[in-house]
């Protein structure tokens, strides 16, 4: 090729203008692609999240449900006999007279039952001592009674200065222990549970350990757990707490949790950041 | 051919272009992450080694001046590569960065010993630094996808990266093009009319990017 078979400017220039569009529209490309592939992740996310509160519905509905059943239960079998046993004794009573010194002792005896059976529902349903005594008397409370079943051997350690805390969280960190320890009790033939508590500044952290056989990788997966530690880190995650459960070295389970909380002193200090932020 | 002040007029609205590139991110300097910096001494490096070029032979009285352009070409590679040093986090690919360090600087040191003398316009460099960083950028791109946390038109990185491949691979494709289409002098100045466009589109670029940088900071910071 010579000087003058050189192609015209023209060509060039045309050459040119199409290999820039040619860059500028692998560009565009790429920026559509991220555009749809991004619309498609956050559909993805959305999907994930319906799927998660979907789970969450069910495993509210199925705790309901079974509490429902236990506590209607419980009424049938220990209150409606008991009921029942005292209406007996009352036809008894009215139709022969002579029998009521006998049979009222039978009957106080079955309305204390009664009361005592009632008392044990409701205390079952919310504890009660919760807003008086705190989370900590509660739990004392009920590992003294499980205690009392020598079916398993429970002890508290506690570390840092104690603090009440909001009553809901209570409630919630309550159950969650009250979960951890019926399922040690029902599943994991441990014969000790050492619950240990430990107060810092911002954070609550518990840690349960038992010596039983511990978890199956299964039960530790997020994807496969069961019914049972779903509920506790649905409950968790109301209060924002972190929970892990894992084995322990002894092949116990062992399970953390974490619980922020706000003391009236680390309060303020969120407030003057957030005021001096602004 | 072109017209010499065709010609003239690309290039100096590349040279003002990039100044004003360089004004617009030492403005926003306070509000620039460690990525724009080196791009503010890339355009420092940059707009000098322009300015000298355009005047070396008349401070000097040297008969050409592709020496200054080949040291350029040098520099070049050097401060983009610290540029994308900051911003890849794979250690694969950071061993092919510095296997890629290593390369050129053998192959400058070989050319300079062996085929070429730094007075003559020296293309092997040139090439290879054009092909390493299209494909850097392409890969860059995949990395983004990787990452689809945030709307793509507010990462800096990512209108850096599109200036970058536009120059880059407009640089190879130039070669191409002017090596079968154009020889000699009308090839050498077509070659620099493309190469002074790419250039004023890779300056928009980096001026959105600074841009970008300081309205969305938080999102940007590397």
């Amino acid at each position: 090729m010579n000087y003058q078979q050189q192609p015209d400017f023209k060509v060039f220039l045309i050459v040119g203008t199409l290999l820039l569009l040619l860059l500028c529209g692998a560009v565009i490309f790429f920026v559509l692609l991220y555009q749809r592939k991004m619309l498609q992740n956050k559909l993805d996310i959305q999907n994930l999240q319906t799927n998660h509160q979907r789970k969450l519905l069910i495993t509210t509905i199925n705790s309901q449900e079974k509490e429902r059943t236990r506590v209607g239960q419980e009424l049938h079998d220990s209150v409606g006999a008991m009921l029942s046993a005292i209406r007996l004794n009352m036809k008894m009573i009215t139709s022969d007279f002579s029998l009521f010194e006998k049979n009222s002792d039978e009957i106080t005896a079955y309305l204390d039952q009664t009361i005592e059976t009632v008392r044990n529902i409701s205390h079952n349903l919310y504890p009660a001592g919760l807003k008086t005594f705190g989370m900590i008397g509660v739990l004392k409370e009920y590992i003294e009674k499980v205690n009392n079943s020598d079916e398993i051997r429970i002890s508290l350690i506690e570390n840092g200065e104690t603090r009440r805390l909001d009553p809901n969280t209570e409630l919630i960190i309550f159950r969650i222990l009250q979960e951890l320890i019926n399922n040690a009790v029902k599943h994991s033939r441990a014969s000790t549970i050492v619950i240990e508590m430990m107060w810092g500044f911002k954070f609550l952290s518990i840690e349960v350990q038992d010596d039983g056989i511990g978890f199956s990788s299964d039960q530790i997966d997020p994807t496969k757990r069961g019914l049972g530690l779903y509920n506790i880190s649905n409950r968790a995650e109301v209060i924002d707490a972190k929970v892990l459960f894992k084995n322990s070295e002894s092949g116990g389970a062992c399970i953390n949790l974490q619980v922020p909380f706000q003391t009236t002193d680390n309060k303020d200090e969120e407030e003057n950041q957030s005021g001096s932020n602004r | 051919m072109i017209s010499k002040e065709t010609f003239l007029a690309v290039f100096y609205t590349s040279f003002y272009l990039n100044i004003f590139c360089l004004l617009f991110g030492l403005a926003l300097l306070k509000n620039q992450s460690r990525k724009e910096i080196i791009i503010i001494v890339y355009l420092i490096l940059s707009i000098s080694f322009d300015y000298i070029n355009e005047h070396v032979m008349d401070w000097f009285g040297i008969t050409t001046n592709f020496h200054i352009h080949n040291m350029w070409s040098f520099i070049e590679f050097i401060v983009l590569w610290i540029f994308y040093f900051q911003i890849l986090d794979i250690k694969k690919i950071k061993i092919i960065h510095w296997i890629s360090l290593v390369s050129f600087i053998s192959i400058c040191i070989l050319v300079l010993l062996f085929y070429q003398s730094i007075f003559e316009i020296i293309k092997v460099h040139k090439i290879y630094s054009a092909i390493y960083y299209s494909f850097l950028s392409v890969y860059l791109y995949f990395q983004f996808l990787n990452k689809l946390d945030t709307h793509l038109l507010r990462k800096s990185l990512f209108w850096q990266n599109s200036a970058f491949f536009i120059y880059f691979t407009g640089n190879i494709l130039m070669f191409l093009m002017v090596d079968y289409m154009f020889l000699g002098d009308i090839g050498l100045l077509n070659s620099w009319a493309i190469h002074n466009i790419l250039t004023i589109i890779k300056a928009v670029g980096l001026i959105i990017a600074f841009y970008i940088n300081k309205k969305y900071y938080s999102e940007n910071r590397i």
